[in-house]
């Protein structure tokens, strides 16, 4: 019994061992392209646009995109991409993970959080006609749903009878197309997605104050945050430089870009806000530290 | 009256049964000397630093997760929620397929009719089967039952099919000279004669079942185990990923085990000399 | 009684390259067994006495002629021309006639059959493999237990009623087929090889019971066999089958009172008779081929 049990623990040790060792996973070799993870969507404008003028430049880089922005941070924390767009809320349970210490923080994408009401598309009603469905919230004291409760009021329209569904912003859509809610509050990332699957937006408001729980004002609208490998913070410039340079560009201009790498179309995106690509404030590097703190403890 | 105390005591008896040869079967001597190291291993490599605690949780670290999983968030909905899925899609894989692979192996005419559509249907990775799924059904429960039912049904059907087809011709030709009806030699010749590749299939279902309960409760849906398992993916919950995984496991493991002890109580007769 | 007038089986082959090819198993056979009589079907492997026994009960539908059981078809040979074949093939398209009704088949002919690996059904007990026999045949369900009962009394099984197959041994298997045919109360027994798969001690035995139960009954027995011993103990008839076509090339009557010794001198000098049939063919092959 002992015998057998000594000699299968054995054979694990090496067998764990050499898998083991290879874990770690080998770091990009210099002169290879820049390896750029995202979620992709809207969201990803300014990467779609800096990735059409390094190529026009001629130093491409190497585009990969993943099922979402927490897939690009499993694939950050493998070294496997160099660089990443990760979502901005999800960073403090990111950092709890090894991994993150060889991480730096270089940029954030934002755009404006705006209250907008998305109706289920085979659903056809007015503003007033909302009182009785079910309609998903992120939570229920939001900046969001104040706005639009505040609107609607101001409209003439009650909200008395409303049976309100608290979901993350994630599981707003899918649970819109299952029917299971009528309506949700969402962000203003989330809009042209709803766009996309064809539902119909009947309220929108650009005009929120971010600063509660569902709307943190600390990050200050940051959707995405660009997290960087430490070692290859070199390489990654000409990168940070060319989303710069995206400021500089027209909305039309970064929509006509979402439009030529994505199956997104032009008339969803027109007239909505474009996301902007910003370095890495003050800000956002204390609120980085601080997770990345929490973690050495 | 008696009776009905009668039957308890045997179902009870019976299930006396089949939960000690289910717990011998996985605390046996011979197995407990491979998983005593492999669990001593996962608990010590993460604890001692040699591989990221973070990333490869110890299963002390799972089993906290698993408390508070089950006490506080509510994890045995989800388990019931995901069963009632997976059962009603499996059911109905098994009460369609068996019938269907009987009826196919049973008479010619049928199988030249069927055969080949389903040989063209089934190579069809089930998750391929998702995104017509979605339009047909929408996203909910009934996408999700069906998802589960094609995951299970081709391989149910396929093996009972085969079975039914290979049933020995002595054992036909015996029961038609006593003037056997064919529906005399389905109920009590095809049937009976299949009945161990029946279940073997059906443990086959089960595995394509819950392979397809995962990836159907990624769509739509805020409950189940698949849901959970994915939700905690995306927020980097290491560990209650494990759990949904090893509860995954354990269901599965539960189902055979079930499955062999049906196998065991309706084949007697193959027991062999005694 | 049993008459075959010209009973001829051709079983066509697709070959590989996908040609069509055939092979003979029967030509032209012609065979009366009276009723009550034990007949044998005597012969190498491959001279189609199996095919020949499995037409007699209604297994297999004969290329040409036909077999009469008490002046009735048993079953109508496969149309010859084309024509016919389209309409034939037309109106049995779900089912074929072996198995023409879905609901009922009904024995026309009072046989039972045993067969060589004795197909006793393994999934139901020694009773049950009875009771389903005589369930089949319309017995009432009262009678069912005590005829099968009976039954396997006589023939040695009634300790082991709530056995299974797999829990018996050869022989004691081939027992419950025999108790299984004869429950039944056929007039007819067709038997292909039943006792070939036994050990030689057991198989004696197996043969005087068998000759018990008939003496009891007086049926008719067709067996096949490929032991001379065991034809000519047995038999009031043999009939002697050659391959490649088969065809009955000899009928001997064995006209010795039973019980028989198995040492009895006129049974040893048919059974030279019969050997040297065989001898002379495998010499006759010989000359053929060289």
């Amino acid at each position: 019994m002992v015998k057998q049990l000594l000699a299968s623990t054995l054979v694990l040790v090496v067998a764990l061992t050499a898998c083991g060792s290879d874990t770690v996973g080998t770091s990009t070799s210099e002169g290879a392209p820049l390896t750029v993870g995202t979620g992709g969507g809207y969201l990803s404008a300014t990467l779609y646009a800096a990735d059409e003028a390094l190529a026009a430049q001629g130093t491409p880089i190497d585009l990969q995109e993943f099922r979402s922005h927490a897939d690009v941070g499993y694939a950050l924390l493998s070294n496997t991409v160099d660089v990443g767009f990760v979502e901005a809320e999800k960073l403090a349970a990111l950092a709890a993970l090894d991994g993150f210490e060889q991480l730096t923080v270089a940029g954030k994408v934002t755009y404006p959080y705006g209250a907008t009401v998305v109706v289920r598309k085979d659903l056809d009603v007015r503003l007033q006609e909302l009182d009785g469905l079910v309609i998903a919230a992120s939570a229920p004291t939001c900046k969001l749903l104040d706005r639009f409760a505040e609107d609607a009021e101001r409209l003439g329209a009650s909200l008395d009878h409303v049976t309100y569904e608290y979901l993350t912003f994630d599981a707003m859509l899918p649970a819109l197309e299952a029917g299971v809610i009528d309506a949700a509050v969402i962000k203003g990332s989330y809009m042209s997605l709803a766009l996309h699957e064809g539902h119909t937006v009947l309220y929108q408001s650009w005009d929120v104050e971010p600063g509660d729980e569902c709307c943190p004002a600390i990050i200050d609208q940051a959707e995405l945050v660009l997290l960087v490998q430490r070692d290859r913070e070199d390489a990654a410039q000409p990168l940070l430089e060319a989303l710069d340079a995206t400021q500089k560009l027209s909305p039309d201009e970064l929509r006509q870009a979402v439009v030529t790498s994505t199956t997104l179309s032009f008339d969803t995106l027109q007239g909505q806000p474009v996301p902007e690509f910003s370095r890495a404030d003050d800000e956002l590097v204390a609120l980085f530290v601080e997770a990345a703190e929490d973690h050495d403890d | 009256m008696t009776n009905t105390r009668g039957t308890i005591r045997v179902v009870l008896r019976e299930l006396g049964y089949f939960f000690k040869g289910a717990a011998l079967n996985i605390f046996s001597w011979e197995f407990l000397t491979v998983l005593i190291p492999l669990v001593a291993l996962w608990e010590l490599l993460p604890q001692l630093g040699v591989v990221p605690r973070t990333l490869i949780p110890p299963p002390s670290d799972v089993i906290v997760t698993a408390w508070d999983l089950f006490v506080h968030q509510g994890f045995i909905h989800d388990i019931i929620n995901s069963m009632g899925k997976f059962f009603l899609g499996l059911g109905i894989a098994i009460v369609t397929a068996i019938p269907l692979g009987i009826l196919m192996g049973w008479n010619i005419a049928i199988r030249k009719r069927t055969l080949s559509l389903f040989q063209l249907l089934a190579p069809i990775p089930p998750p391929a089967w998702v995104p017509i799924t979605i339009i047909l059904f929408g996203i909910g429960l009934p996408m999700q039952t069906f998802l589960i039912f094609i995951g299970a049904f081709y391989p149910i059907l396929f093996n009972t099919y085969q079975a039914v087809k290979d049933t020995d011709s002595r054992y036909l030709a015996s029961a038609r000279m006593f003037g056997a009806s064919e529906f005399t030699l389905i109920v009590r010749v095809y049937f009976w004669h299949a009945l161990g590749a029946l279940i073997m299939s059906v443990k086959t279902g089960v595995a394509m079942g819950l392979v397809m309960l995962v990836i159907a409760e990624m769509y739509g849906g805020r409950t189940g185990i698949g849901f959970v398992l994915n939700e905690a993916k995306d927020y980097f919950q290491i560990p209650k990923m494990m759990v949904c995984m090893i509860t995954l496991g354990g269901i599965g493991w539960f189902l055979i085990e079930v499955l062999k002890f049906i196998e065991l109580k309706l084949a007697v007769w193959k027991g062999g000399a005694r | 009684m049993i008459e075959a007038h010209n009973v001829t089986k051709f079983f066509s082959v697709v070959n590989e390259d996908r040609t069509a090819d055939g092979a003979t198993a029967l030509l032209s056979v012609s065979l009366t067994i009276e009723d009550g009589t034990i007949v044998s079907l005597l012969g190498p492997s491959g001279c189609g006495k199996s095919t020949f026994l499995e037409i007699l009960g209604g297994l297999q539908e004969p290329t040409e002629g036909c077999v009469y059981i008490d002046g009735k078809t048993v079953l109508e040979p496969l149309p010859a021309t084309r024509r016919e074949m389209i309409r034939y093939r037309r109106r049995h398209w779900f089912l074929s006639p072996l198995a023409n009704s879905l609901f009922r088949n009904r024995p026309k002919h009072d046989i039972a059959m045993i067969f060589q690996d004795y197909a006793v059904f393994p999934w139901m007990t020694v009773l049950q493999n009875v009771t389903f026999a005589l369930k089949l045949r319309g017995v009432k369900r009262g009678e069912r237990k005590r005829i099968a009962r009976e039954y396997l009394r006589k023939v040695g099984l009634a300790d082991s009623l709530r056995k299974y197959p797999s829990q018996l041994s050869g022989g004691m298997r081939q027992r419950l087929a025999l108790a299984r045919a004869l429950s039944v109360q056929p007039r007819i027994i067709l038997m292909d090889e039943p006792f070939a798969a036994v050990d030689a001690l057991t198989r004696e035995r197996l043969q005087d019971d068998l000759l018990r139960l008939w003496d009891e009954t007086g049926i008719t027995i067709v067996l096949v066999t490929h032991d001379t011993d065991e034809a000519l103990y047995l038999s009031d008839e043999v009939v002697i089958f050659s391959p490649s076509p088969g065809v009955v090339r000899n009928r001997f009557s064995v006209d010795l009172a039973r019980p028989r010794r198995r040492t009895d001198p006129e049974l040893l000098v048919l059974k030279e008779r019969i050997t040297s049939l065989f001898r002379y063919d495998i010499i006759h092959e010989s000359e053929y081929s060289i």
